[in-house]
Protein backbone atom coordinates (compact mmCIF):
# COMPACT_ATOMS: atom_id res chain seq x y z
CA UNK A 1 0.00 0.00 0.00
CA UNK A 2 1.56 3.65 -1.02
CA UNK A 3 -1.65 5.70 -0.58
CA UNK A 4 -0.95 8.57 0.90
CA UNK A 5 -3.33 10.85 2.25
CA UNK A 6 -3.39 13.90 1.00
CA UNK A 7 -4.87 16.79 3.22
CA UNK A 8 -3.74 19.62 1.13
CA UNK A 9 -6.19 18.73 -1.84
CA UNK A 10 -9.09 19.44 0.64
CA UNK A 11 -7.54 22.37 1.95
CA UNK A 12 -6.47 24.44 -1.33
CA UNK A 13 -10.34 23.99 -1.95
CA UNK A 14 -11.77 24.94 1.16
CA UNK A 15 -13.90 27.32 -0.07
CA UNK A 16 -16.06 25.05 -2.69
CA UNK A 17 -16.64 23.23 0.41
CA UNK A 18 -17.51 26.28 2.93
CA UNK A 19 -19.80 27.17 0.12
CA UNK A 20 -21.80 23.85 0.07
CA UNK A 21 -21.65 24.06 3.75
CA UNK A 22 -23.73 27.33 3.88
CA UNK A 23 -25.78 25.77 1.27
CA UNK A 24 -26.56 22.71 3.45
CA UNK A 25 -27.20 24.77 6.31
CA UNK A 26 -29.40 27.07 4.95
CA UNK A 27 -31.63 24.45 3.12
CA UNK A 28 -31.91 22.41 6.54
CA UNK A 29 -33.02 25.72 8.58
CA UNK A 30 -35.63 26.93 6.30
CA UNK A 31 -36.80 23.62 5.66
CA UNK A 32 -37.06 22.55 9.72
CA UNK A 33 -38.90 25.85 9.90
CA UNK A 34 -41.25 25.27 7.64
CA UNK A 35 -42.03 21.66 8.42
CA UNK A 36 -42.12 22.77 12.34
CA UNK A 37 -44.57 25.63 11.01
CA UNK A 38 -46.87 23.02 8.90
CA UNK A 39 -46.34 20.11 11.08
CA UNK A 40 -48.12 21.40 13.55
CA UNK A 41 -50.96 22.81 11.79
CA UNK A 42 -51.27 19.18 10.23
CA UNK A 43 -50.97 17.91 13.90
CA UNK A 44 -54.11 20.43 14.94
CA UNK A 45 -56.21 19.49 11.56
CA UNK A 46 -55.32 14.97 12.41
CA UNK A 47 -56.64 15.89 16.14
CA UNK A 48 -60.15 17.56 15.18
CA UNK A 49 -63.10 15.60 15.83
CA UNK A 50 -64.64 16.54 12.51
CA UNK A 51 -63.76 13.56 10.11
CA UNK A 52 -63.80 16.03 6.80
CA UNK A 53 -61.04 17.48 8.77
CA UNK A 54 -59.12 14.90 10.38
CA UNK A 55 -59.28 12.64 7.22
CA UNK A 56 -57.43 14.65 4.45
CA UNK A 57 -54.84 15.55 7.49
CA UNK A 58 -54.45 11.80 8.11
CA UNK A 59 -54.21 11.41 3.93
CA UNK A 60 -51.63 13.79 4.19
CA UNK A 61 -49.33 12.18 6.67
CA UNK A 62 -49.80 8.68 5.64
CA UNK A 63 -48.80 9.85 1.41
CA UNK A 64 -45.60 11.77 2.27
CA UNK A 65 -43.72 9.77 4.89
CA UNK A 66 -44.09 7.37 2.95
CA UNK A 67 -42.85 8.35 -0.34
CA UNK A 68 -38.69 8.12 -0.08
CA UNK A 69 -37.11 11.71 -0.60
CA UNK A 70 -35.27 10.40 -3.42
CA UNK A 71 -38.34 9.86 -5.30
CA UNK A 72 -40.53 12.62 -3.75
CA UNK A 73 -37.22 14.94 -5.28
CA UNK A 74 -36.94 13.69 -8.46
CA UNK A 75 -41.35 13.57 -9.31
CA UNK A 76 -41.47 16.90 -7.68
CA UNK A 77 -38.66 18.48 -9.40
CA UNK A 78 -38.73 16.64 -13.62
CA UNK A 79 -42.00 15.35 -13.77
CA UNK A 80 -44.42 17.50 -11.84
CA UNK A 81 -42.96 20.09 -14.32
CA UNK A 82 -44.15 18.23 -17.11
CA UNK A 83 -47.70 17.93 -15.94
CA UNK A 84 -48.76 21.70 -14.64
CA UNK A 85 -46.02 23.35 -17.00
CA UNK A 86 -44.04 25.32 -14.27
CA UNK A 87 -40.66 25.44 -13.64
CA UNK A 88 -39.31 25.10 -9.71
CA UNK A 89 -35.39 26.21 -9.52
CA UNK A 90 -33.56 23.48 -7.69
CA UNK A 91 -33.47 24.93 -4.69
CA UNK A 92 -37.52 25.99 -3.85
CA UNK A 93 -37.97 22.09 -4.85
CA UNK A 94 -35.53 20.52 -2.36
CA UNK A 95 -36.48 22.94 0.29
CA UNK A 96 -40.41 21.70 -0.82
CA UNK A 97 -39.55 18.25 -0.89
CA UNK A 98 -37.82 18.03 2.74
CA UNK A 99 -40.13 20.21 4.39
CA UNK A 100 -43.27 18.21 3.66
CA UNK A 101 -41.86 15.21 4.21
CA UNK A 102 -40.52 16.00 7.06
CA UNK A 103 -43.47 18.22 8.22
CA UNK A 104 -45.74 14.65 7.86
CA UNK A 105 -43.11 13.69 10.78
CA UNK A 106 -43.27 16.06 12.71
CA UNK A 107 -46.67 16.14 12.68
CA UNK A 108 -46.90 12.83 14.65
CA UNK A 109 -44.28 13.87 17.09
CA UNK A 110 -46.69 16.83 17.84
CA UNK A 111 -49.55 14.58 17.95
CA UNK A 112 -47.79 11.87 20.62
CA UNK A 113 -47.01 15.40 22.44
CA UNK A 114 -50.16 16.94 22.47
CA UNK A 115 -52.06 13.49 23.41
CA UNK A 116 -49.87 12.76 26.02
CA UNK A 117 -51.20 15.92 27.91
CA UNK A 118 -54.07 14.81 30.44
CA UNK A 119 -57.66 15.40 29.96
CA UNK A 120 -57.51 16.67 33.90
CA UNK A 121 -55.18 19.59 32.20
CA UNK A 122 -57.92 20.23 29.55
CA UNK A 123 -60.52 20.64 32.14
CA UNK A 124 -58.99 22.39 34.64
CA UNK A 125 -58.42 25.28 32.35
CA UNK A 126 -61.74 24.97 30.84
CA UNK A 127 -62.99 25.18 34.53
CA UNK A 128 -61.09 28.34 35.07
CA UNK A 129 -62.97 29.95 32.41
CA UNK A 130 -60.11 29.94 29.81
CA UNK A 131 -60.75 29.83 25.63
CA UNK A 132 -59.79 26.51 23.93
CA UNK A 133 -56.67 28.53 22.36
CA UNK A 134 -55.74 29.76 25.36
CA UNK A 135 -55.95 26.45 27.17
CA UNK A 136 -53.73 25.36 24.23
CA UNK A 137 -51.39 27.99 24.20
CA UNK A 138 -50.58 28.52 27.98
CA UNK A 139 -51.44 24.95 29.68
CA UNK A 140 -51.34 22.19 26.78
CA UNK A 141 -48.60 23.46 24.28
CA UNK A 142 -46.17 24.23 26.69
CA UNK A 143 -46.40 20.89 28.87
CA UNK A 144 -46.56 18.93 25.33
CA UNK A 145 -43.26 20.92 24.20
CA UNK A 146 -41.15 19.21 26.80
CA UNK A 147 -41.96 15.67 25.29
CA UNK A 148 -41.84 17.21 21.72
CA UNK A 149 -38.26 18.57 22.06
CA UNK A 150 -36.03 15.49 22.01
CA UNK A 151 -37.36 13.43 18.93
CA UNK A 152 -37.45 16.84 16.92
CA UNK A 153 -33.68 17.22 17.61
CA UNK A 154 -33.31 13.95 16.25
CA UNK A 155 -35.76 15.23 13.08
CA UNK A 156 -33.30 18.23 12.54
CA UNK A 157 -30.00 15.98 12.50
CA UNK A 158 -31.90 13.76 10.12
CA UNK A 159 -32.65 16.97 8.10
CA UNK A 160 -28.67 17.56 7.62
CA UNK A 161 -28.28 14.17 6.46
CA UNK A 162 -31.46 13.78 4.42
CA UNK A 163 -30.54 17.91 2.74
CA UNK A 164 -27.63 16.07 1.31
CA UNK A 165 -29.97 14.12 -1.55
CA UNK A 166 -31.31 17.77 -2.96
CA UNK A 167 -28.15 17.25 -4.82
CA UNK A 168 -29.16 14.82 -7.18
CA UNK A 169 -31.89 17.62 -8.88
CA UNK A 170 -28.60 20.19 -8.78
CA UNK A 171 -28.63 22.19 -5.26
CA UNK A 172 -25.12 22.82 -4.82
CA UNK A 173 -24.64 21.46 -1.13
CA UNK A 174 -22.15 19.93 0.54
CA UNK A 175 -21.75 16.75 -0.75
CA UNK A 176 -22.46 17.88 -4.31
CA UNK A 177 -19.88 20.26 -3.92
CA UNK A 178 -17.21 17.45 -2.40
CA UNK A 179 -18.28 15.33 -5.59
CA UNK A 180 -17.25 18.44 -8.01
CA UNK A 181 -13.97 18.30 -5.97
CA UNK A 182 -13.54 14.82 -6.75
CA UNK A 183 -14.11 15.31 -10.54
CA UNK A 184 -11.23 17.84 -10.45
CA UNK A 185 -8.78 16.01 -8.31
CA UNK A 186 -9.46 12.73 -8.19
CA UNK A 187 -9.24 12.34 -4.87
CA UNK A 188 -12.60 11.22 -3.27
CA UNK A 189 -11.39 9.76 0.03
CA UNK A 190 -10.21 12.69 1.13
CA UNK A 191 -12.96 14.81 0.26
CA UNK A 192 -15.70 12.21 1.57
CA UNK A 193 -13.57 12.10 5.03
CA UNK A 194 -13.78 15.65 4.94
CA UNK A 195 -17.96 15.72 4.40
CA UNK A 196 -18.22 13.08 6.87
CA UNK A 197 -15.81 15.01 9.44
CA UNK A 198 -18.20 18.28 8.86
CA UNK A 199 -21.33 16.30 9.06
CA UNK A 200 -19.86 14.44 12.50
CA UNK A 201 -19.61 17.92 13.75
CA UNK A 202 -22.79 19.63 12.83
CA UNK A 203 -24.46 16.96 14.08
CA UNK A 204 -22.57 17.04 17.85
CA UNK A 205 -23.33 21.08 17.88
CA UNK A 206 -26.91 20.64 17.31
CA UNK A 207 -26.96 17.78 19.93
CA UNK A 208 -25.40 20.25 22.59
CA UNK A 209 -28.13 22.94 21.22
CA UNK A 210 -31.08 20.12 22.03
CA UNK A 211 -29.61 19.26 25.22
CA UNK A 212 -29.27 22.81 26.59
CA UNK A 213 -32.91 22.90 25.73
CA UNK A 214 -34.08 19.91 27.21
CA UNK A 215 -32.23 21.02 30.76
CA UNK A 216 -33.37 24.77 30.11
CA UNK A 217 -36.73 23.01 30.59
CA UNK A 218 -36.15 20.39 33.33
CA UNK A 219 -35.29 23.74 35.90
CA UNK B 1 -87.12 31.15 52.29
CA UNK B 2 -86.07 34.55 50.16
CA UNK B 3 -82.61 33.73 49.95
CA UNK B 4 -81.37 34.00 46.35
CA UNK B 5 -81.20 30.65 44.01
CA UNK B 6 -77.95 30.50 42.68
CA UNK B 7 -78.23 27.26 40.62
CA UNK B 8 -80.87 25.21 39.94
CA UNK B 9 -80.77 21.86 38.20
CA UNK B 10 -84.39 20.44 36.61
CA UNK B 11 -85.71 17.28 35.26
CA UNK B 12 -81.66 16.84 34.36
CA UNK B 13 -80.66 13.92 32.52
CA UNK B 14 -77.42 12.32 31.32
CA UNK B 15 -76.37 9.66 29.40
CA UNK B 16 -72.99 8.12 28.50
CA UNK B 17 -73.59 6.18 25.31
CA UNK B 18 -76.70 3.91 26.78
CA UNK B 19 -75.92 4.03 30.27
CA UNK B 20 -78.08 6.31 31.81
CA UNK B 21 -76.04 7.55 34.87
CA UNK B 22 -78.46 10.64 36.09
CA UNK B 23 -81.99 10.52 36.24
CA UNK B 24 -84.37 13.75 36.12
CA UNK B 25 -82.18 15.43 38.79
CA UNK B 26 -84.01 18.13 40.75
CA UNK B 27 -81.85 20.94 43.19
CA UNK B 28 -81.64 23.75 44.16
CA UNK B 29 -78.65 25.39 45.54
CA UNK B 30 -79.05 28.95 47.14
CA UNK B 31 -76.32 31.16 48.23
CA UNK B 32 -74.27 31.07 51.01
CA UNK B 33 -75.53 27.04 51.60
CA UNK B 34 -73.10 24.23 51.69
CA UNK B 35 -74.38 21.34 50.08
CA UNK B 36 -72.91 18.04 50.08
CA UNK B 37 -73.46 15.02 48.15
CA UNK B 38 -72.34 11.39 49.21
CA UNK B 39 -73.30 8.22 47.56
CA UNK B 40 -71.25 5.22 46.25
CA UNK B 41 -68.88 5.21 43.61
CA UNK B 42 -70.99 5.21 40.19
CA UNK B 43 -74.13 6.74 41.74
CA UNK B 44 -73.65 9.86 39.32
CA UNK B 45 -72.78 12.21 41.99
CA UNK B 46 -69.34 13.69 39.65
CA UNK B 47 -71.18 14.08 36.99
CA UNK B 48 -74.01 15.58 38.85
CA UNK B 49 -71.35 18.81 39.94
CA UNK B 50 -69.16 17.97 35.99
CA UNK B 51 -72.64 18.79 34.83
CA UNK B 52 -72.69 22.30 36.81
CA UNK B 53 -70.46 23.51 35.08
CA UNK B 54 -70.82 21.88 31.76
CA UNK B 55 -67.45 19.72 31.41
CA UNK B 56 -70.07 17.37 31.15
CA UNK B 57 -73.21 18.18 28.58
CA UNK B 58 -76.81 16.84 30.17
CA UNK B 59 -78.85 15.74 27.24
CA UNK B 60 -82.18 16.78 29.01
CA UNK B 61 -83.36 18.74 31.66
CA UNK B 62 -82.48 22.60 32.27
CA UNK B 63 -79.95 24.17 34.31
CA UNK B 64 -80.12 27.58 35.62
CA UNK B 65 -77.61 29.95 37.03
CA UNK B 66 -79.08 33.40 38.98
CA UNK B 67 -81.85 32.36 37.34
CA UNK B 68 -80.53 32.38 33.85
CA UNK B 69 -80.82 28.76 31.52
CA UNK B 70 -77.45 27.42 30.47
CA UNK B 71 -78.93 23.56 30.49
CA UNK B 72 -79.21 21.43 26.65
CA UNK B 73 -82.30 23.77 26.24
CA UNK B 74 -80.57 27.09 26.20
CA UNK B 75 -80.05 28.88 22.90
CA UNK B 76 -76.67 28.42 21.82
CA UNK B 77 -74.70 31.07 21.13
CA UNK B 78 -73.42 30.94 17.34
CA UNK B 79 -69.58 31.94 16.86
CA UNK B 80 -70.10 34.78 14.74
CA UNK B 81 -72.32 36.27 17.49
CA UNK B 82 -71.17 38.65 20.26
CA UNK B 83 -71.20 37.24 24.07
CA UNK B 84 -74.22 39.68 25.73
CA UNK B 85 -75.36 38.87 29.35
CA UNK B 86 -78.62 37.28 28.55
CA UNK B 87 -76.97 34.39 27.30
CA UNK B 88 -75.15 31.90 29.62
CA UNK B 89 -71.93 30.42 27.70
CA UNK B 90 -69.57 27.94 29.44
CA UNK B 91 -66.79 30.61 29.75
CA UNK B 92 -69.20 33.59 31.24
CA UNK B 93 -70.53 30.39 33.68
CA UNK B 94 -66.91 28.91 34.34
CA UNK B 95 -65.55 32.39 35.59
CA UNK B 96 -68.23 32.74 37.92
CA UNK B 97 -68.24 29.36 39.18
CA UNK B 98 -65.11 27.79 40.65
CA UNK B 99 -64.05 24.05 40.45
CA UNK B 100 -61.41 21.74 42.44
CA UNK B 101 -60.50 18.45 41.36
CA UNK B 102 -59.90 15.24 42.87
CA UNK B 103 -56.57 14.96 41.21
CA UNK B 104 -56.05 19.19 41.92
CA UNK B 105 -54.97 19.47 38.18
CA UNK B 106 -52.23 21.64 38.75
CA UNK B 107 -50.37 22.86 35.92
CA UNK B 108 -46.73 21.42 36.41
CA UNK B 109 -44.91 23.71 34.14
CA UNK B 110 -46.26 27.16 36.23
CA UNK B 111 -45.20 28.13 39.37
CA UNK B 112 -47.95 27.94 42.49
CA UNK B 113 -48.32 31.93 41.51
CA UNK B 114 -48.49 31.51 38.07
CA UNK B 115 -51.16 28.59 38.66
CA UNK B 116 -53.49 30.73 40.11
CA UNK B 117 -53.09 34.18 38.24
CA UNK B 118 -53.60 32.75 34.59
CA UNK B 119 -56.95 32.97 34.51
CA UNK B 120 -57.05 36.73 35.89
CA UNK B 121 -54.13 37.38 33.32
CA UNK B 122 -56.00 35.63 30.55
CA UNK B 123 -59.66 35.82 31.06
CA UNK B 124 -60.22 39.06 33.09
CA UNK B 125 -57.03 40.66 31.15
CA UNK B 126 -55.38 41.74 34.38
CA UNK B 127 -52.20 43.14 34.33
CA UNK B 128 -49.42 40.77 36.07
CA UNK B 129 -48.11 42.81 38.79
CA UNK B 130 -52.01 43.21 39.74
CA UNK B 131 -52.99 39.50 38.90
CA UNK B 132 -49.66 38.63 41.10
CA UNK B 133 -51.02 40.88 44.37
CA UNK B 134 -54.29 39.08 43.90
CA UNK B 135 -53.08 35.76 43.62
CA UNK B 136 -50.46 36.14 46.60
CA UNK B 137 -53.27 37.00 48.70
CA UNK B 138 -55.50 34.63 48.00
CA UNK B 139 -52.17 32.11 48.72
CA UNK B 140 -51.52 33.66 52.14
CA UNK B 141 -55.66 32.82 52.80
CA UNK B 142 -55.14 29.13 52.00
CA UNK B 143 -51.54 29.41 54.21
CA UNK B 144 -49.14 29.16 51.22
CA UNK B 145 -47.85 32.78 51.15
CA UNK B 146 -44.11 31.54 51.37
CA UNK B 147 -45.02 29.06 48.46
CA UNK B 148 -45.65 31.58 45.82
CA UNK B 149 -42.42 30.58 43.32
CA UNK B 150 -42.86 26.73 44.52
CA UNK B 151 -43.83 24.57 41.26
CA UNK B 152 -46.52 22.24 41.85
CA UNK B 153 -44.11 19.15 41.82
CA UNK B 154 -42.13 20.68 45.03
CA UNK B 155 -45.07 20.46 46.72
CA UNK B 156 -47.34 18.17 48.92
CA UNK B 157 -50.45 16.87 47.94
CA UNK B 158 -52.03 18.78 50.20
CA UNK B 159 -50.55 21.83 49.39
CA UNK B 160 -51.17 21.39 45.76
CA UNK B 161 -55.28 21.13 46.24
CA UNK B 162 -54.94 24.49 48.52
CA UNK B 163 -53.07 25.91 45.66
CA UNK B 164 -56.10 24.70 43.50
CA UNK B 165 -58.65 25.95 45.85
CA UNK B 166 -56.49 29.73 45.50
CA UNK B 167 -56.78 28.99 42.10
CA UNK B 168 -60.72 28.57 41.37
CA UNK B 169 -61.21 31.41 44.80
CA UNK B 170 -59.12 34.30 43.11
CA UNK B 171 -61.99 34.49 40.52
CA UNK B 172 -64.15 35.18 42.98
CA UNK B 173 -66.61 32.56 42.11
CA UNK B 174 -70.39 32.85 43.21
CA UNK B 175 -70.30 28.95 43.57
CA UNK B 176 -67.26 26.53 44.51
CA UNK B 177 -67.41 22.88 43.27
CA UNK B 178 -65.67 20.42 44.87
CA UNK B 179 -65.14 17.40 43.33
CA UNK B 180 -63.69 14.65 45.83
CA UNK B 181 -61.26 17.08 46.86
CA UNK B 182 -59.35 14.92 49.74
CA UNK B 183 -59.99 11.56 47.90
CA UNK B 184 -56.63 11.90 46.63
CA UNK B 185 -54.39 12.69 49.83
CA UNK B 186 -52.41 11.07 52.28
CA UNK B 187 -54.68 10.90 55.80
CA UNK B 188 -52.64 13.13 57.16
CA UNK B 189 -52.80 15.54 54.75
CA UNK B 190 -57.00 15.23 54.49
CA UNK B 191 -57.03 18.01 57.59
CA UNK B 192 -55.48 20.78 56.35
CA UNK B 193 -57.33 20.57 53.05
CA UNK B 194 -60.86 20.29 55.10
CA UNK B 195 -59.92 22.61 57.55
CA UNK B 196 -58.87 25.56 54.13
CA UNK B 197 -62.79 24.24 52.85
CA UNK B 198 -64.16 25.14 56.10
CA UNK B 199 -62.62 28.54 56.60
CA UNK B 200 -64.11 29.39 53.36
CA UNK B 201 -67.40 28.04 54.30
CA UNK B 202 -67.39 29.93 57.33
CA UNK B 203 -66.37 32.93 55.19
CA UNK B 204 -70.20 32.58 53.60
CA UNK B 205 -68.96 31.30 50.31
CA UNK B 206 -71.89 28.62 48.29
CA UNK B 207 -70.62 25.51 48.12
CA UNK B 208 -71.15 21.85 46.42
CA UNK B 209 -68.52 19.44 47.66
CA UNK B 210 -68.80 15.97 46.72
CA UNK B 211 -67.03 14.06 49.28
CA UNK B 212 -67.06 10.61 51.33
CA UNK B 213 -65.41 13.12 54.57
CA UNK B 214 -68.94 12.08 56.43
CA UNK B 215 -67.32 14.54 59.53
CA UNK B 216 -67.01 17.35 57.26
CA UNK B 217 -70.26 16.36 55.76
CA UNK B 218 -72.00 16.81 59.30
CA UNK B 219 -70.27 19.63 60.65
CA UNK B 220 -70.26 21.74 57.03
CA UNK B 221 -72.96 20.62 55.19
CA UNK B 222 -76.64 22.12 55.64
CA UNK B 223 -77.96 20.50 52.42
CA UNK B 224 -77.21 16.80 52.00
CA UNK B 225 -77.88 14.84 49.27
CA UNK B 226 -77.63 10.88 49.26
CA UNK B 227 -77.33 9.69 45.58
CA UNK B 228 -77.65 6.20 43.98
CA UNK B 229 -78.05 4.68 40.09
CA UNK B 230 -78.44 7.99 39.24
CA UNK B 231 -81.12 8.83 41.55
CA UNK B 232 -81.40 11.62 44.42
CA UNK B 233 -82.15 8.96 47.11
CA UNK B 234 -82.38 11.22 50.19
CA UNK B 235 -81.99 14.92 50.75
CA UNK B 236 -82.17 17.01 53.91
CA UNK B 237 -79.90 18.39 56.37
CA UNK B 238 -77.27 16.92 58.44
CA UNK B 239 -79.86 15.14 60.51
CA UNK B 240 -80.07 12.66 57.51
CA UNK B 241 -76.78 11.05 58.42
CA UNK B 242 -77.67 10.45 61.98
CA UNK B 243 -81.54 9.14 60.93
CA UNK B 244 -82.19 7.78 57.58
CA UNK B 245 -85.25 7.66 56.39
CA UNK B 246 -84.37 5.32 53.32
CA UNK B 247 -83.04 1.71 53.65
CA UNK B 248 -80.27 2.39 51.02
CA UNK B 249 -79.01 5.62 52.89
CA UNK B 250 -78.47 3.37 55.95
CA UNK B 251 -77.03 0.60 54.72
CA UNK B 252 -74.45 3.29 52.83
CA UNK B 253 -73.89 5.20 56.24
CA UNK B 254 -73.21 1.95 58.03
CA UNK B 255 -70.72 0.70 55.64
CA UNK B 256 -68.84 3.73 55.31
CA UNK B 257 -68.71 4.00 59.15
Amino acid sequence: MNFKFRWDYVTSRWELLAHGLSITIYVSIISMALALLLGLIIALLRMSKVRVISFPAQLYINIFRAIPLFVFLIWLYYGLPIMIGFNFAPITAGILCLSIQYSSWMAEIYRSGIGAIGKGQREAAASLGLTSFQSFVDVIFPQALRIIVPPTGNMFVGMLKDSSLVGIIGVFELVRQAQLAVSQTFRPFEFYTAVAAIYILLTLLLSQGVNYLEQRQQA
Amino acid sequence: MDEKIILQVENLNKYFGDLHVLKNINLQVRQGEHLVIFGPSGSGKSTLLRCMNLLEEPQSGSLYFLGKDYGPKAPKRKFWQKRDGNSVDPLYLRTHIGMVFQQFNLFPHLSALDNVTLALRRNKKMARDAASEKAIKQLKAVGLGDKAQSYPSQLSGGQQQRVAIARALVMEPRLMLFDEPTSALDPELVGEVLAVMRDLAHSGMTMAVVTHEMGFAREVGDHLIFMDEGVIVEEGDPEILSNPNRERTKAFIKAIL
